[in-house]
């Protein structure tokens, strides 16, 4: 029977490398595939995993049972995410630097109808643009398909808190994709 | 108007392709990064500053370190040492 997560933690305090490599193994995908629809680009979902799971290693000794592994992941994952993209917005601002990783920038794909392709490319385009934390309300809602108070706790606020980030993120998002801007 | 707005949402971000090769590429970044960071962390010990930054110089001076395995240490601060050192 597989260990764990909350005895894995402990090997992993304890120094034990094979643990915390079981514990990337069943935990990363889901770190990584959040990070990626956040960031659309898979470099930044690359750097937020990582960091993610350094967290863990420093906080492995500190780590206690009171939440699920999954749900402080996904804490650290959001954060690092928002964090990521605020330094992002602030050199873009400071540099006028165009964000070249982004898949929006990627060639729709082959078996796709064009019309189909570019509208969602302008979806993820107007996503891009959102504020931070409007922008994970909805990736966690709508992508991840996490229920209310499961994307409410991976945000660490309130679930009324996350209502109202969902519905100023809609509505920043129809204004962009209606009028171009928000 | 713009219509079925979640279901927009879900399409576009699940045309981003899943990256299978995550975890055991993260597995081996993960492994060099936290052993440059153990010996920055045992340098700045040994160096009685007691800081992975200054381990960070008693390690560079020992020997080469590459760049991508520093990061994650305080970007900026490596690369103001990096141009320094």
């Amino acid at each position: 029977m597989d260990a764990g997560d909350g005895a894995l933690v402990a090997r992993v305090a304890a120094g034990d490398e094979r643990a915390f490599n079981m514990l990337i193994h069943r935990h990363s995908g889901f770190v990584h595939a959040l990070a990626l629809r956040y960031t659309q680009s898979r470099a930044d979902a690359d750097e937020v995993a990582q960091g993610v799971f350094l967290s863990l290693w420093r906080a492995a000794a500190r780590w206690r049972e009171t939440a699920t592994l999954r749900t402080w992941l996904y804490r650290v994952t959001v954060n690092r995410c928002i964090d990521l993209a605020r330094r992002r917005r602030r050199w873009q601002w400071l540099t006028g630097a165009p964000d070249l990783d982004a898949f929006a920038d990627e060639a729709p794909n082959a078996n796709d109808q064009i019309t189909s392709a570019s509208e969602l490319r302008a979806v993820r385009q107007a996503m891009a643009k959102l504020p931070e934390r409007q922008r994970m309300a909805l990736v966690l809602v709508a992508e991840r398909e996490l229920s209310g108070s499961e994307a409410a706790d991976a945000m660490d606020i309130t679930p009324g808190a996350l209502e109202q980030l969902l519905v100023r993120g809609r509505k920043k998002l129809r204004s962009i994709l209606e009028n171009g801007n928000g | 108007m713009v219509e079925n707005l979640d279901e927009k949402v879900r399409a576009a971000l699940r045309e981003i392709p899943d990256d299978p090769g995550a975890p055991a590429r993260l597995a081996v970044k993960l492994g060099r990064r936290r052993s440059v960071q153990t010996r920055f962390a045992i340098a700045g010990a040994a160096s009685g500053a007691g800081s992975a930054l200054a381990g960070f110089v008693v390690a560079r001076l020992q020997g080469p370190i590459e760049f991508s395995d520093a990061t994650g240490l305080g970007d900026t601060a490596m690369i103001l040492l990096l141009g320094a050192i």
